[in-house]
């Protein structure tokens, strides 16, 4: 596996700012684990097919029922009491589309 | 302080008897504790928090004495891990991100704990989202050990298990993804368990990496330990990954009374000689007490971390998007919207965190997602078929919890990697999603605890209690 990681690109990605003097240090964290990690390209999967890895319970989805929705609006005072910014009872972001 | 602890309970058996015999009141039990807090956090830092309706609820359930009989925790002073939501109180996951969030309903273990007659003193310190072995990843401040005050408590579940050991509560709730309740248990020298993957709703738990997060005690004995475990357990609808444990595997939900246990075989020049002798004498007591002890292999279990820190940075990453800066905690304006995002995140999360959120986006991302997530999502499965052939020749398997006793402050601060090898004998048994309790047993050098690992097959916490109350004995 190759253990190029462009810290940038991953940093932007994950809506993460970092400062351009903490770039470096991560860097080489990185190319330590990734090259720990690469250890897992040893063990022989050949026997697990993608479908096996689906169904274990680990990974299996389990949705509720979309039934007996709370009062409307039961909630929505002290929700609000922790958004940073609401207005008229919605929470209030910055333009999606400029 | 000898004499205050004398006041103290050892157990909750014999809290529940001083406050039966009218010994003592629950509100002249807290105050104790709130006394002991008072000498001594201040050293350790286990406690964010501690909350101010606390004698309330003491007195409250003074009260209701005539109730004690129906609740098994009537009177109980708990510490809460800062990542389970109580409803009106701050909830930081250790996190600057979070330091003035108010969590607005009660996690489900926390209504169990209450229903059961629970006093919460109050919120003890982790690393931030229980990222972290030691909790010096907290954003306020590490969590000494009380044992020895340069070292570390452990992590994540670092004020959990040092608030226990000094004595500042009787019991805690904590949080394992790793290893987070039993490596820390093991450091302070307190009883954790890390409960079957879905025994115990996670509802209310501020979500790390969801197919490994599990709620459970960390607590002075192992009698305790059971005794919360079996009020905090159970499906619930709010957690749809809950089941109900007693429903798996019934048929063979037999406890012989005497077990057939394996002895890992581990490296043992990774791990220091005192807990290589510890196991070995652990092993030893239990054979003398009728078990059998033989060797037992996990074929893959070298694989277990490097699965487990690809896995869980690729949950992390996902599950911590919602911290955006738009509907709680903090917010740091930037000139767009996406730029509020990534200054928000820049400036909330710790080093750590912000690690385990590249490198999980990253593993992620087109190109390594194969090499990565699908490759380790299959050495899960191999990992957790290696587990499942052991347990058709063994009852529980015997490790070390931790390869060494606490290490001091600042020892692997500056080494993710060497933090993440923390986890050695403690993530192979998330892999599998499989319950293990971490149990005291002796001391090493400086009189450093020492912890002793079983791992028991899934949902038969009945065979982890049974050893460790033997071993304790």
């Amino acid at each position: 596996m190759s253990n190029k990681i462009d810290v940038n690109k991953v940093a932007k990605l994950a809506r993460i700012d970092i400062e351009e003097n903490e770039k470096d240090k991560f860097q080489k964290e990185f190319e330590a684990i990734l090259g720990y990690m690469d250890k897992l390209s040893e063990i022989d999967s050949s026997g697990i097919g993608e479908f096996a890895v689906d169904k274990s319970a680990l990974n299996t989805n389990n949705l509720r029922n979309d039934i007996d929705p709370h009062q409307t609006s039961l909630h929505t005072k002290r929700v609000l009491e922790e958004a940073p910014s609401s207005e008229n009872g919605y929470i209030k972001v910055k333009h999606v589309f400029q | 302080m000898s004499e205050i602890k004398s006041m103290l309970p050892n157990s909750i058996k014999q809290a529940r008897e001083m406050i039966a015999n009218g010994e003592l009141t629950v509100s002249g039990l807290v105050n104790e504790y709130l006394k002991n807090i008072k000498d001594k956090n201040g050293d350790i830092n286990a406690y964010l928090e501690i909350f101010e309706d606390v004698i309330d609820q003491a007195k409250e359930l003074d009260g209701k004495i005539g109730e004690m009989e129906n609740k098994p925790l009537f009177g109980i002073p708990f510490s809460i891990k800062d990542n389970i939501l109580i409803s009106g109180k701050i909830c930081s996951a250790g996190s600057k991100m979070l330091e003035n969030y108010k969590a607005v309903y009660n996690a489900t273990v926390i209504e169990k704990l209450k229903d059961a007659g629970a006093v919460i003193i109050g919120r003890v310190n982790m690393d931030e989202f229980a990222m972290g072995a030691s909790t010096e990843n907290s954003a306020f401040g590490v969590t000494k050990n009380p044992h020895d005050l340069s070292r570390v408590s452990g992590g994540s579940s670092g004020g959990s298990a040092a608030s226990v050991a000094a004595d500042m509560c009787l019991a805690s709730l904590g949080s394992d993804t790793g290893g987070s309740i039993r490596q820390p248990a093991a450091f302070c020298g307190a009883v954790g368990v890390s409960p079957t993957y879905g025994s115990v709703s996670r509802y209310g738990l501020i979500a790390m990496a969801s197919s490994f997060d599990q709620i459970g005690p960390i607590a002075k004995s192992v009698e305790d330990a059971e005794i919360i475990f079996n009020v905090i357990k159970g499906a619930d609808k709010m957690d749809s990954t809950s089941v109900l444990g007693e429903g798996k595997g019934k048929k063979e939900n037999t406890l012989p009374e005497k077990l057939k246990i394996g002895i890992l075989k581990y490296n043992k020049t990774g791990v220091s000689d005192e807990i290589n002798k510890t196991v070995e004498a652990a092993a030893e007591k239990l054979k003398n007490l009728g078990h059998e002890i033989t060797d037992i292999e996990i074929p893959n279990i070298d694989y277990s971390v490097p699965c487990y820190y690809v896995l869980v940075p690729a949950e992390v990453s996902s599950n911590l998007a919602r911290f955006d800066g738009v509907r709680y905690g903090l917010y740091a304006e930037g000139s767009n919207l996406t730029d509020d995002y990534m200054k928000t995140r820049g400036k909330g999360f710790g080093a750590e965190v912000k690690r385990r959120i590249m490198l999980g986006t990253y593993v992620l991302s087109a190109g390594y997602y194969d090499n990565y997530y699908l490759k380790a999502q299959k050495a899960r499965e191999i990992i957790k078929q290696d587990f499942k052939k052991a347990f058709e020749s063994v009852d529980a398997i015997i490790s070390p919890a931790t390869a060494n006793t606490a290490f001091k402050i600042g020892e692997k601060s500056d080494n993710p990697l060497a933090m993440y090898l923390e986890d050695l004998f403690t993530a192979p048994s998330k892999v599998a999603g499989l319950p293990a309790i971490s149990v005291p047993f002796g001391a090493g050098e400086g009189g450093l605890p020492i912890g002793v690992q079983f791992t028991a097959p899934w949902f038969r916490e009945d065979i982890l209690f049974k050893i460790g109350k033997e071993l304790e004995k």
